[in-house]
């Protein structure tokens, strides 16, 4: 399998951006986000989001909407056979897409506390 | 979600916009559905979020309402040409030699046909293609076949030539592969080492094509239904395709040059020429790209019409779509008493629905009301079909939270086959440059939600919101759509007092722009209620209007731009980009142009001293002085968001408009557009550069005419608001109503 000689630079500044990110008051974060999830965000928590943001295709959050009566849920991307695919978690639904945008929030710092090799 | 396909219902129209007395066609396939009913019925608002006037539409009686079988048809994507050889010439019985020099970007994927008359299912026929990355002259005649492999693992993105050649007499068969070694291959030959190769064997098969199959150039064949459907699409571009074929003793030698036109424009259209004297003319099939650069581009042009030889290349690519060529469904002839407006023909069948929109304008020289709405089918065609949370890594990052996804691009992610939107790529990274009418265009229902709106809409619904807030307000109105106005230019727009934009009227030809401007400046008065307006230049294919390219160009906030050497609109041969770019920034036209973007949230507009000036005072009737303007609304919860402009004399904002208005408090999502960044300083987010603003503008014209403009594209989000009763409905309507009046402006 072929690799790119870049390869190890970005895993290096991927590296780092996860120290930083551990230096951060997470929790206090993850409040302000609680309270304002589409904004306007302190500096520290819009760093925050833009890491999560810049992840590829693969494995990236999307939510869903049933229908403002039928609720929010959260799904996946996984690309397969080149093609991107939903994959729809449809146990938990919430109320709207602010407090489904809270979740994935929630969902992406448990993966950088507690890393499943998954893309954040 | 589950694989199973669900029931659903898709069509288009043959026409976005229609006038009294003439005939609709639409085409329409079913998915596991085996009838539906039709219904016409005339939309006046799409969005059914809480809070607003939900999705009304009201039935009407028609001659196309009824119950229709429904069939399921497919989807032929892939662009290739195809050679008209009536009289078989390119059948041989003795001698083959035929090559091309090609460039492929996926050499990688499966099997990808070069050239030749090669029919999959009924292994007959020749052709030279790549499979698995290699380089392959396949021949066979239905009962036997026989191939020449060459061991070279292909380049992408490198020009190489290849040739073949059979020999009936000796059952001899040669292939040969050379690299060009141009200065345009991605890396310096010397550094890739392509090779070359050559093979030569004595074969027993011999190419004797299918009656059924015909002679390709970027595809091969297949039998289905007794027609040779395109197959093995080539992604990648083909220059200088050739072939001598000599059949009972008489050789015919046909040279496809790509940059040569058969126009006296010199457009590069649908037509293909034979220089090499066999009149083996060909026509290119779902809109290959033309006008791009061959083998030889030195870099000193970049028109193809004043470097044809340097232009000898078509990029085809295995998803372009120009007509997917369902069949009618049923048809509408318009009877002369249907009002102007915007329609639908409404499909149900069982546990599915689908709207099929289209406008009916009045006929010309007809008496006409004293508004029209101009709506932005162009800026429609631009994003027909997006599905950039799915394909772009960039998608969330954009739009600054995570995208919040609907029913339909879910239905959008199942169906590839109905073409890209102009913000993708091709599958072979390559920026899309067309988008046709003559397919389902998922996102262009009324009740369609962006899925980087959180919940709001955009284009289409966001501009029923229009058609709405005018009902409501009692005034009488016509539609008009970009289309007709490219068509029509000034002639359609004389006699409206007022003319209304849509949310985002983003892409707009050279002839539009001139109509608009001329009638401005001949009385007429203009209200533009969007945002990022007049940006980019479009183009309309003019034998196949129902399709508009738009190639972007090198600066412009852009979601791909096109190669070096590639800018130059092959329908209409004018450089591409943005009207900014050609001295004509939306500015001149509207007072404002297009500044920042961001979408997360919106935001709302404080009066500024201009709005305190006794000429603008009949606009803020009824408006407090402090007020703030917008705090409310669809998208984002403002009337200032999303893409927004602003006032700038120097970019030709004219000199006595009034600024009375600027947005406040955008977050750093908000960016300054990439056209006016030069270097790479900090600072032009939102909390901090104060060029991060929608504006209102005012200012009036000799002659009569005035504009009125926005600057934002949340503006139409916010006309609902509490029943209308807001400060941007009481804005829009003392404008409307001050412009409505003849008397002088002040």
């Amino acid at each position: 399998m072929s690799t790119d000689p870049a390869d190890p630079v970005y895993d290096r500044a991927d590296r780092r951006l996860r120290e930083q990110l551990g230096g951060m008051d997470l929790d206090a974060l993850l409040e302000e986000h609680r309270h304002h999830p589409y904004g306007p965000h302190s500096d520290e928590l819009a760093r925050l989001l833009t890491s999560f943001r810049k992840a590829g295709v693969g494995g990236k959050y999307v939510i869903y909407s049933q229908g403002d009566d039928d609720g929010w849920v959260i799904g996946r991307l996984n690309v397969r056979d080149g093609r991107p695919r939903i994959y729809l978690e449809t146990v938990t639904v919430y109320a709207s897409s602010a407090l489904a945008q809270h979740a994935v929030l929630e969902a992406r710092l448990e993966n950088l506390r507690n890393p499943v090799g998954e893309a954040p | 979600m589950s694989d199973e396909a669900p029931l659903a219902l898709f069509g288009y129209a043959s026409r976005f916009s229609v006038a009294p007395g003439e005939t609709i066609t639409f085409h329409i396939s079913g998915e596991n559905v085996r009838e539906y009913e039709t219904k016409l019925v005339k939309l006046r608002h799409g969005y059914d979020g809480r809070g607003t006037p939900g999705f009304l539409e009201e039935e009407q009686e028609s001659e196309m309402n009824g119950h229709y079988a429904a069939s399921n048809f497919r989807c032929a994507l892939g662009s290739y040409v195809e050679i008209d050889d009536r009289d078989q010439q390119l059948r041989p019985d003795a001698e083959l030699r035929f090559g091309v020099i090609f460039y492929a970007t996926t050499p990688e994927r499966g099997r990808q046909g070069l050239l030749g008359a090669w029919s999959e299912s009924e292994a007959a026929g020749y052709a030279l293609l790549i499979e698995e990355g290699r380089l392959v002259f396949r021949l066979g005649d239905g009962q036997e076949v026989a191939e020449l492999r060459l061991g070279q693992e292909l380049l992408s993105h490198t020009w190489y030539a290849a040739s073949a050649r059979w020999s009936g007499a000796d059952g001899s068969a040669y292939l040969t592969l050379e690299p060009c070694g141009t200065r345009t291959d991605r890396a310096m030959p010397a550094a890739s080492v392509p090779q070359g190769g050559e093979r030569r064997e004595r074969v027993s098969g011999r190419p004797v094509p299918a009656e059924s199959t015909p002679f390709r150039i970027g595809a091969l064949s297949t039998l289905v239904a007794g027609s040779g459907l395109a197959c093995a699409h080539f992604n990648g571009k083909l220059e200088h395709p050739w072939a001598s074929v000599t059949r009972h003793t008489r050789t015919t030698s046909a040279i496809w040059d790509f940059g040569v036109s058969d126009r006296p424009d010199g457009l590069l259209l649908d037509s293909v020429t034979d220089v090499g004297g066999a009149g083996l003319h060909g026509r290119a099939v779902n809109q290959p790209t033309r006008g791009v650069t061959g083998h030889n581009w030195t870099g000193l042009v970049d028109d193809y019409r004043a470097a044809p030889g340097e232009y000898g290349a078509i990029h085809f690519h295995e998803d372009d779509l120009d007509d997917l060529w369902w069949p009618e469904a049923f048809s509408l002839r318009v009877p002369e008493e249907m009002a102007s407006g915007v329609y639908a023909a409404r499909l149900r069948g069982p546990n599915c629905e689908e709207h099929v929109p289209f406008f009916v304008r009045p006929a010309k020289g007809a008496s006409h009301n004293r508004v029209a709405v101009l709506f932005p089918t162009g800026s429609y065609l631009a994003y027909a079909n997006d599905r950039l949370p799915f394909d772009a890594p960039g998608a969330e990052l954009l739009i600054g939270h995570v995208p919040v996804l609907h029913r339909d691009d879910l239905e959008l992610q199942r169906h590839y086959d109905f073409g890209h939107s102009c913000y993708e790529v091709h599958s072979d990274g390559s920026g899309v440059f067309y988008s046709s009418r003559r397919r389902p265009i998922v996102n262009m229902r009324p009740r369609y939600r962006a899925w980087f709106m959180a919940d709001a809409f955009w284009q289409f619904p966001a501009d029923l919101a229009i058609v709405d807030w005018l009902e409501a307000q009692g005034i009488a109105w016509d539609a008009i759509t970009d289309e007709d106005l490219h068509r029509d230019g000034l002639e359609l727009l004389e006699g409206y007092a007022v003319v209304l934009t849509g949310s985002h009227p983003e892409y707009v030809s050279a002839s539009e722009l001139d109509a608009l401007e001329d009638y401005v400046s001949s009385g007429g008065r203009l209200m533009y209620l969007g945002g990022n307006g007049f940006y980019w230049l479009v183009s309309y294919h003019p034998l196949k209007p129902y399709l508009m390219e738009v190639r972007r160009s090198v600066n412009g906030a852009r979601p791909h731009q096109p190669r070096p050497g590639e800018e130059f609109h092959a329908t209409s041969g004018e450089r591409c980009g943005l009207w900014r770019n050609k001295g004509r920034a939306p500015q001149r036209l509207t007072g404002v142009g297009f500044t920042a973007q961001g979408f997360d949230r919106s935001t709302y507009y404080e009066r500024l001293p201009d709005s305190y000036d006794e000429r603008a005072a009949f606009i803020f009737e009824g408006v407090g002085d402090d007020e703030r303007i917008g705090d409310f609304g669809i998208m984002g919860g403002g009337a200032a968001g999303a893409e927004i402009d602003r006032f700038d004399t120097a970019l030709g904002s004219p000199p006595g408009a009034l600024l009375l208005a600027s947005s406040v408090g955008h977050s750093d999502d908000y960016l300054r557009t990439s056209e006016e960044i030069f270097e790479t300083p900090p600072g032009l987010g939102g909390t901090e550069d104060p060029d991060v603003r929608a504006d209102l503008v005012y200012f009036t014209l000799r002659g009569g005419g005035a504009v009125f403009s926005t600057g934002s594209i949340a503006w139409t989000g916010s006309l609902s608001h509490n029943g209308y009763d807001n400060n941007v409905s009481r804005i829009t309507g003392n404008v409307l109503r001050r412009f409505l009046d003849e008397q002088p402006l002040g």
